[in-house]
């Protein structure tokens, strides 16, 4: 069954130097919005500055995982940090754009290039 | 040979949100279309159930009843989603605006929007004290006359 709550994503989170990378996979949708959401405060509480978002094994995110994002922005804006997006697949990247996250989200194309940026 | 016409019943109800939507994609899927149009498909009947289980329902739709109905037409789709909320029609809302910056953000209204911006037609009708939702897509998608 796929109703179960929350089986359909996961997340993992890795310090690279300066900036502290939170993998997601899966699928993001209104039943495991919430839970997203989690992972995304607890990064945002433990990482000091620079928090990226990888979205590379995202193939779906609903409004309800956007309504996340960027609630975890304005925390992490809040305690003078920075949260980025790296790598969304092409369908969660339109939702961003059409939502105008690209305008308010730093977007990088590769994690080398968010590495490269940040140390 | 698959029918052009398909109904789904479920109860206002969270859990059953996915189902509808693997409904709806195998069923356009079913029909030879391409995994673009299906993903659109999904997105909006998600967007459209999360709305009316969370507001329509307030998380309480156990006993209530609303219907999928996706279809065939010539030029596409359409998918016909009926609740027994109270009467609401959700394309009367403002859109929210995509160029707002961050502090003038509010929580939600991006569902409607995304579902406005994924079919071609959407429209609203109150049948009987129910409210239908009724979205039309044309398939296969035409890329440059999207966005």
């Amino acid at each position: 069954m796929q109703n179960e709550v929350g089986i359909l994503m996961e997340s993992q989170l890795h310090d690279h130097g300066n900036v502290s990378i939170l993998e997601v996979s899966g699928r993001i949708d209104s039943m495991n919005a919430n839970e997203f959401g989690i992972a995304l405060m607890n990064a945002v509480e433990s990482v000091p500055d620079h928090l990226a978002l990888d979205l590379a094994g995202v193939d779906y995110m609903s409004s309800a995982g956007l309504r996340e994002l960027v609630a975890a922005l304005k925390a992490m804006k809040r305690k003078g940090g920075d949260l980025d997006i790296v790598q969304p697949s092409i369908r969660v990247a339109e939702v961003l754009d059409m939502a105008g996250l690209n305008n308010i989200f730093l977007i990088f194309n590769s994690l080398e290039e968010v590495l490269n940026t940040y140390n | 040979m698959q029918p052009s016409t398909r109904l789904l019943q479920i109860t206002g109800e969270p859990e059953y949100i996915r189902q509808a939507c693997d409904f709806v994609t195998r069923f356009v899927a079913d029909q030879g279309l391409d995994d673009d149009t299906a993903y659109r498909c999904e997105l909006a009947v998600d967007e459209v159930l999360t709305n009316i289980i969370e507001h329509g329902y307030k998380f309480e739709g156990a006993n209530s009843r609303i219907d999928i109905e996706v279809q065939r037409l010539n030029h596409g789709l359409q998918i016909r989603i009926v609740d027994d909320a109270p009467p609401f029609n959700p394309l009367n809302q403002v859109n929210p605006d995509p160029q707002a910056p961050l502090n003038e953000r509010s929580k939600g209204g991006w569902g409607i929007y995304f579902v406005k911006k994924y079919m071609n037609q959407v429209r609203y009708e109150l049948i009987q004290g129910r409210n239908n939702l009724i979205m039309t897509m044309n398939a296969p998608i035409d890329c440059a006359s999207n966005h």
